[in-house]
């Protein structure tokens, strides 16, 4: 265990004794990256709050169920990525706001909203190209810095399965990035 | 073509190799066009997310994520104060209304046989009636979901299903979602999924019935949102405590579960004694009753 882990397993403990504090300090620790991997996985803002709320709600509702066994943090994001993955899947569900399939032309909007928090448009728009399941690797892994044993445990695949994702993810993002205009994050050629 | 290791262009392109075996990869590399390609590209990739920007939370959004995350979980003082309220209660008050309204619906069909409006509106006035004669009315008054009396006093199997062995057969009608269904079913709800859910769920079978109603769960966001703004209190409604009714209806099986915006929900179906099923959407962390259909 890290120490990272250890300190977010006596917070739980604490938590669970109703220390408000450790609340504080788990959110401390987990909110903002929580937050951006959902923003990255959702593209828009409103969704990643909402996403990012549902996940800390949902585990520390769980957390007497937290045995330690693996690190808080991938129980933590395994519950986020879930929960985007839900989110994206009712947004499919309704075409006016329907993601765009993989080689379509991009969502023009999705820029706009990540400006909104002053990432680089470019490399957002690209990622955002991504199918989902790419995007979680590579967002977890290549942006993230997460170890592909904890990339394969929060997203419930086996390390191969990760390694694979990673490797066309990056195809696809090069791909992606070859293909963007600088400037705008829009495709050249569309 | 080269059958190049896919992990050892990936270790070249991400600087894990020491020189000797960089050079000797990137010689290996050298013939296999296929191989350099995903070289150039496992290196433009990471070379992007290498330089890509965390997103943070703005200091307002983050005091109101964990006010919204502490109150959902009980760190605030009003919930913590708040007094316990029976667990399966929330079913059972479901239940009572649903039997009050098979119970009197043939009666306003009665009373009021050229006039869907009036029914629906009486029906609602019977069901006015029933929550205003619950011992339990007043002590729920800032708590608009919890309307009807306790369990013990109004089970699935008492008078009210007694009165619905005569009338339920008449009984076909779905309930008219706006003036019929008690409030507590409406306040939060999403008004057209609500109709959605009454309109498509009654068709299917069980399984479709599940199917359809996880695709309205976002109702539970909404109930959420009231949960906090209110001295609602968190009960925990398991499966087993839900099950303890089953002796007062024919069965109460749950067919689904599922998590949604931090709510666990139990999907019901309820069969009582003179075979009317119920599906029921319910919160299983307060016992709240989301939606209701007939079957």
């Amino acid at each position: 265990m890290t120490h990272r882990a250890d300190t977010d397993y006596e917070l739980v403990q604490r938590f669970l004794g109703g220390d408000s504090l450790a609340f504080e300090e788990l959110m401390t620790a987990h909110e903002d990256r929580v937050f951006g991997v959902c923003l990255r996985m959702l593209r828009d803002r409103e969704a990643a709050l909402d996403a990012t709320q549902e996940t800390f709600v949902t585990v520390l509702r769980k957390a007497d169920r937290f045995a330690g066994r693996s690190a808080f943090s991938t129980w933590l994001y395994r519950v986020a990525m879930n929960t985007c993955y839900d989110a994206l899947r009712r947004r499919k569900r309704k075409p006016e706001t329907q993601l765009p399939e993989h080689h379509a032309p991009p969502d023009l909007t999705a820029g706009d909203e990540l400006r909104a928090v002053e990432l680089r448009p470019d490399i957002e728009a690209a990622l955002a190209e991504l199918p989902p399941e790419f995007r979680a690797a590579v967002v977890l892994v290549d942006v993230e810095g997460t170890a592909l044993a904890e990339a394969s445990e929060i997203l419930s695949v086996p390390v191969g399965t990760i390694k694979s994702r990673v490797f066309r993810g990056r195809r696809l993002l090069a791909d992606a990035l070859g293909n963007l205009s600088p400037r705008t994050g829009h495709l050249k050629d569309e | 073509m080269h059958n190049h290791d896919l992990d050892l262009i990936a270790a070249l392109a991400e600087g894990r190799l020491d020189a000797d075996q960089a050079r000797s990869a990137e010689e290996s590399f050298a013939g296999c066009d296929e191989c350099s390609t995903n070289l150039m590209s496992h290196r433009a990739s990471l070379a992007a997310t290498a330089t890509a920007e965390r997103p943070g939370l703005t200091m307002a959004e983050s005091s109101e994520l964990r006010r919204q995350v502490g109150d959902a979980v009980g760190l605030s003082p009003r919930i913590e104060k708040a007094p316990q309220r029976r667990p399966w209660m929330g079913l059972a008050t479901a239940a009572a209304v649903v039997i009050a309204l098979i119970a009197v619906a043939p009666l306003v069909n009665l009373l009021s046989t050229d006039s869907d409006d009036a029914a629906a509106s009486a029906t609602t006035i019977a069901v006015t009636q029933e929550v205003a004669e619950s011992p339990t009315a007043a002590d729920s008054a800032e708590a608009p979901l919890a309307t009807a009396a306790p369990a013990t006093e109004a089970p699935f199997a008492q008078a009210p299903v007694g009165a619905a062995e005569g009338g339920a057969a008449e009984f076909s009608g779905r309930l008219d979602r706006d003036a019929a269904l008690p409030e507590s079913l409406l306040d939060f709800g999403n008004v057209d999924d609500l109709d959605k859910f009454l309109n498509e769920v009654p068709q299917g079978i069980e399984n479709e019935a599940v199917s359809r109603a996880l695709t309205l769960l976002e109702l539970s966001y909404y109930r959420q949102e009231f949960a906090a703004a209110t001295d609602e209190v968190a009960v925990t409604c398991t499966p087993d405590e839900v099950l303890e009714l089953a002796d007062t209806a024919d069965s109460v099986i749950t067919i689904g579960t599922a998590d949604f915006a931090g709510t666990e929900f139990l999907i019901l179906l309820v069969t009582l004694t003179d075979e009317t099923r119920l599906v029921l959407a319910l919160d299983a962390v307060n016992c709240e009753v989301l939606a209701q259909v007939e079957q």
